[in-house]
């Protein structure tokens, strides 16, 4: 082979090497580029997170098959060659000799031009340089790729994890990624001074019954009260653990909503989050005790597993353990944190429930004022700083009942202190022995009640509610039937009631039943 | 066979005959050199210049030095094709009979100084032109060719237009260069003076290529190796010329009325050929179409009234076109 023939072998490799470097050029600029932008769509919570080790190879396969459609490209060696004589200088020395090389022009020139060849050194590289275009679109490549890599650690700490790991969980991880962000959101925005608002709250709330108790139709103290109420309910909002809003639940909102417009006490009625919220809060506080136990003396992959089987538990609980362990990743460090979670989760769960209980005393407190025959001579013995109708009648509530308190759920103290008695506390008028003769049996409804598997969270606290409405407000006068009585005002609301909370389906005709007989009584 | 060394020894001679030259012409080294090339594709100059400036001394010294027959032809308006061309005469001879025998003009020589070629009539010219293109004359039916080689250098003079018969553009194209002597420098007159003002004697010149050798270096030339990126290059600069292609620039499209022709592009690949002959390489390359760009466009483009009117040289325009076109 000629001196020539060989230089041109080289120089033909090396165009195939900077073609296949300028379609892989490409091809990696555009990968690279469709990679920064779903990076940017997962941190902005567009979409899930991008599992990354499969398009880093995804990247390296494209600028593979880029390569070598780039090598395999037909080459114009006429036009390389001409090219090779500009950077080189050589006067195009090197396209003369292809062409005599090819039979164009008398071959007697060829030999005394190729010896001219061997004087010219000619490196393939200093022959056919890179061009600027590739140098700027590789610079460019690199440069998106650590910008890649920097996005994509700060957006998902854990980036490289293996392909187990990564064909397990990709639908636990595309769970997570959904209801992390509301998560995350609550979870950052820690009651800071909850317990101290608490206290004012309570505070507030003491005063304003003061100033009920020396006069039950104060309207500034029932503002008082109702605007301490509305932020109950706000502060119970922010501890709850948010859900992701469905169909169904915002079908269930919308009647709940209209409900409320249509209640002629909307602002009393206990909040259905409050309940499912506390419920929830539980479900969380559980699940995540529940994985921290048997999270316990777990190896790596033991614990990936266990992540792995996560997917039938509630979203919220996958959620936060799936996000502690891409945060962690070591199996000590994800206990401890998980332990820290659970603390925190505890701590509001606590304070969850003394805001419950404030507000069931504001609730209380709220309550329409009683006829002044029977309040009136009461709340005129009693002096100022006398306990409240309900801390009253939780206090004679034991010496009453006696030894018939066997049973203590709450739902059955309340329904007892209902009983028809004189004098029985909080205040309320015995009841008409007539009356009562047809009212259904309470404590059977109670019993019914009992023996139907209901959430316990939203039936037992609905119920309590529910009772503790009808024990303060039954009928005082039996006479004045022609005036609404306080039984058939509380029967609206009861009414309303019914229709929200969650008393099984069974027993509402029963209830409905009952307080329509006190109604007509 | 074509050798290196037979082509160096040609190229050698070359510069000892551009040195020679250079002994008696002071300066015009582009002209010398463009005469040289018109000289090794055997085709025809046009010079022109102001009275005075060694165009006569130029063609006579290059015919001393290559040894060739050179004749020199002052063209006037009563000047006829006869008197160039030659007539025939009747003659006696020694047993008294009568006959006509033809009398060769001057342009029956291998280089003709067509001086002032402007000044004849258009017959004259046309006449001269058809010479030029045929290399061979018909008189009374017969025929008699041009020796080889044949060049007409015609020359041209810029400011005198009063009683001249400016060259039609069919005739122009058929110069293959078209060569413009600008008038010395301070230096080269003050050493013109010095080596012409003591006699009117010419310098003795020596002939240092043969007529056969100046024929071999002229086919060596013609086959000369030219890589096709140059062809095209060619083609796309005077193609360039043309106003209505899409690669013509600005001031072509506006102020040429004719592009340069086909011709011009066998000048640029020619011209460029020999150039790379005398400047000792063994192949051509991009420098030497450069090299010959403006002798072998310059008076092919023809502006048209606006040009024309608005004073735009052919030189602006044509160095627009060698700016915008790059060969690729």
């Amino acid at each position: 082979m000629h001196g020539f023939e060989m230089l041109r072998a080289r120089l033909e490799r090396r165009q195939r090497l900077l073609n296949g470097l300028t379609a892989a050029s490409w091809a990696l600029l555009i990968s690279v580029g469709i990679a920064i932008v779903a990076l940017g769509g997962s941190a902005l919570g567009l979409w899930g997170a991008v599992p990354l080790l499969p398009w880093v190879i995804a990247h390296a396969l494209l600028g593979i098959v880029g390569f070598g459609i780039g090598w395999i490209c037909p080459i114009n060696s006429r036009e390389l060659l001409f090219r090779a004589d500009r950077h080189l200088q050589s006067h195009e020395l090197l396209v003369t000799l292809y062409e005599l090389s090819q039979g164009y022009g008398p071959a007697e020139f060829f030999p005394l031009l190729e010896r001219r060849l061997a004087a010219l050194s000619v490196t393939p590289a200093r022959a056919l340089p890179m061009g600027s275009g590739d140098r700027g679109r590789w610079a460019a490549v690199a440069i998106l790729s650590f910008f890649c890599v920097s996005v994509a650690s700060l957006v998902q700490p854990g980036w490289l994890p293996t392909e187990s790991h990564l064909s397990a969980t990709a639908p636990a991880s595309h769970e997570s990624s959904r209801a992390s962000p509301l998560l995350d959101e609550w979870l950052q925005t820690p009651p800071p001074d909850l317990a101290q608002k608490l206290a004012d709250m309570r505070e507030r709330f003491e005063r304003a019954r003061r100033e009920l108790a020396l006069n039950p139709n104060d309207p500034r103290a029932r503002a008082a009260l109702q605007q301490l109420h509305a932020e109950l309910l706000t502060e119970q909002e922010r501890l709850a653990p948010p859900s992701p809003p469905t169909d169904a639940e915002s079908s269930k909102k919308s009647s709940s909503d209209a409900s409320v417009t249509e209640g002629s006490s909307s602002d009393l009625r206990p909040p259905q989050q409050s309940s499912s919220g506390a419920a929830k809060l539980d479900h969380i506080v559980q699940g995540l005790r529940s994985i921290l136990e048997q999270a316990q003396g777990l190896s790596h992959e033991e614990l990936k597993k266990l992540l792995e089987q996560l997917r039938d538990a509630p979203p919220e609980v996958a959620a936060l353990a799936e996000q502690t362990w891409q945060e962690t990743q070591i199996p000590q460090e994800f206990r401890q944190r998980l332990e820290e979670l659970l603390r925190e989760l505890e701590a509001r769960q606590a304070l969850y429930e003394q805001l419950e209980h404030l507000q069931q005393e504001i609730e209380s407190a709220l309550a329409p004022p009683e006829p002044q025959t029977a309040h009136g001579e009461e709340f005129s013995q009693s002096s100022p700083n006398a306990p409240s109708p309900v801390e009253e009648g939780s206090q004679q509530a034991p010496s009453q009942q006696g030894s018939a308190s066997a049973e203590t759920p709450r739902s059955q103290e309340r329904s007892e202190e209902s009983q028809p008695s004189a004098g029985a506390g909080r205040g309320t008028a015995p009841l008409d022995p007539e009356a009562a003769k047809d009212l259904p049996d309470l404590s059977e409804l109670r019993e019914r009640s009992r023996t139907i598997p209901v959430p316990p969270s939203a039936h037992d606290q609905d119920l309590d509610i529910l009772f503790e409405i009808v024990s303060l407000e039954l009928p005082q006068d039996p006479q004045g039937a022609s005036s609404p009585t306080p039984a058939q005002i509380n029967y609206e609301r009861v009414e309303a009631v019914l229709d929200m909370l969650e008393i099984p389906q069974e027993l509402r005709d029963a209830v409905r039943q009952y307080f329509l007989s006190l109604s007509r009584h | 066979m074509i050798t290196e060394q037979r082509i160096r020894e040609l190229q050698e001679k070359f510069h000892e005959l551009i040195a020679e030259i250079r002994s008696v012409i002071i300066g015009h080294e582009e002209v010398i050199k463009y005469v040289l090339i018109g000289l090794l594709c055997g085709q025809h100059l046009l010079l022109e210049g102001v009275p005075g400036l060694g165009k006569t001394l130029l063609v006579r010294t290059l015919g001393r030095a290559l040894g060739l027959k050179f004749a020199r032809i002052q063209f006037t308006p009563d000047l006829m094709p006869a008197d160039i061309i030659g007539t025939r005469i009747l003659t006696e001879d020694e047993a008294g009979r009568r006959r006509f025998e033809f009398v060769r003009g001057p342009i029956f020589a291998h280089l003709v100084l067509a001086d002032e070629i402007n000044r004849a009539t258009p017959k004259t010219q046309s006449a001269l032109l058809e010479a030029m293109q045929e290399r061979s004359i018909t008189v009374s039916g017969e025929t008699y060719t041009l020796e080889e080689p044949f060049m007409v250098l015609a020359t041209q003079n810029p400011i005198e237009m009063e009683g001249t018969y400016p060259l039609p553009e069919a005739q122009i194209d058929r110069f293959f260069f078209k060569i413009v002597l600008r008038y010395p420098s301070l230096g080269e007159l003050e050493q013109i003076l010095q080596r012409h003002g003591s006699s009117h004697e010419l310098r003795p010149v020596r002939q240092v290529l043969t007529r056969e050798e100046l024929l071999e270096a002229q086919q060596l030339v013609a086959q000369w190796p030219i890589a096709s990126p140059l062809r095209r290059y060619a083609a796309q600069l005077v193609y360039a010329t043309q106003p209505s292609s899409d690669t013509a620039p600005e001031l072509v499209k506006k102020y040429v009325e004719y592009g340069a022709s086909p011709r011009a592009a066998l000048a640029l690949v020619w011209g460029a050929k020999a150039h790379a002959f005398l400047s000792g390489e063994l192949h051509t390359r991009i420098v030497d179409v450069q090299a010959v760009f403006y002798p072998s466009l310059i008076h092919r483009i023809i502006r048209n009234f606006r040009g024309e009117a608005e004073g735009i040289p052919v030189e602006q325009i044509l160095q627009q076109v060698y700016d915008q076109i790059r060969p690729t």
